[in-house]
């Protein structure tokens, strides 16, 4: 098949394929034909086109320079939910306010009734402005736990009761639990 | 976290004292019953007649009675909305006729808020709510 070296009939297409397939219908090629021009070394020539995709430069950071975001919105929500700082202090390790486990406090939650709960502080889980404190009481000689977050809105106040006997020897104090194996 | 065979604490003045779960209603069978659940239970052991003296007759049940009841409190824990978890020492329920009412006429002990939607009543009777 002797076919001549192929100029394009057709103009304006980038896509390789697109010419091939222009072409092939132009010249009345069978798809075998086409195939075997693909294959046979010969290079379409083509015009250098400009990508059609504008690639844009990113703009200027809406953050100050060096500043970590995961930070910045921590400060920012700190400042919403607890802008006087009470809620920090109470479970910071170096304040002298701070509450540790053993002691007995009383939580205060922002609800119609006035709900309250008093309790033995059990664990306190320090995690930024996810902490949370677990107590534990005895309610009509009923063992209840309760975790609450520090940092919710729905907690008004925790009114401090009783500090530890005893500065306890454990972070965690499950140890208050029932014991299983022996029963109640 | 109740199941087909978990044994409740009752704690009304219905007369029964444990009973077991041999249903959870309305769930898929593989789901478990929380506080707030409707089960169904057989009565294993009975309160003496002492302590129920209040108690009219009719309202009594017996052991191996099958009846309707509603988790008040599980040892496993539970969150509200406010992130709040709550946990009880025991597993408990209350007795309940088909049409969700307490069978019996006292509760004793602590039940969970929860029950406010749909078993006000029990929440009413009881002496402490958390």
């Amino acid at each position: 098949m002797g076919l001549p070296l192929l100029r394009l009939p057709v103009r304006g297409f980038p896509v390789a394929g697109t010419c091939v397939s222009a072409l092939r219908s132009a010249m009345r090629m069978t798809l075998e034909d086409s195939r075997r021009v693909q294959n046979a070394g010969y290079q379409l020539k083509r015009k250098p086109t400009k990508l059609p995709i504008k690639i844009l430069q990113p703009g200027p950071s809406l953050l100050p320079k060096g500043s970590e975001p995961k930070q910045l919105l921590e400060q920012k929500l700190t400042q919403e939910l607890d802008p006087t700082g009470w809620r920090r202090q109470l479970f910071q390790r170096s304040s002298p306010l701070a509450l540790r486990p053993g002691d007995v406090v009383r939580v205060v939650f922002n609800s119609e009734t006035n709900q309250t709960f008093v309790g033995t502080i059990m664990a306190i889980r320090r995690r930024g402005l996810d902490t949370s404190v677990r107590l534990r009481s005895e309610v009509a000689q009923l063992g209840v736990e309760m975790s609450v977050k520090v940092y919710s809105t729905s907690v008004k106040n925790f009114e401090f009761i009783s500090r530890a006997v005893k500065k306890t020897r454990r972070a965690k104090l499950y140890y208050l639990r029932p014991d299983e194996k022996k029963g109640k | 976290m109740i199941y087909l065979k978990s044994v409740l604490n009752v704690i009304d003045n219905s007369g029964a004292a444990l009973v077991e779960c041999v249903n959870v209603l309305g769930k898929g069978n593989k789901t478990a019953g929380r506080v707030g659940d409707r089960i169904v239970v057989v009565v294993q052991s009975i309160r003496s007649a002492k302590l129920l003296a209040q108690t009219s007759v009719q309202n009594r049940v017996q052991r191996g009675d099958v009846r309707h009841a509603v988790i008040v409190r599980t040892k496993k824990e539970f969150q509200r909305q406010d992130g709040t978890v709550v946990r009880f020492d025991d597993n408990a329920c209350v007795l309940i006729n088909k049409q969700g009412e307490p069978i019996g006429t006292r509760i004793m002990g602590v039940v969970a808020r929860e029950l406010q939607q749909g078993y006000a009543k029990i929440v009413a009777l009881a002496p402490k709510v958390v």
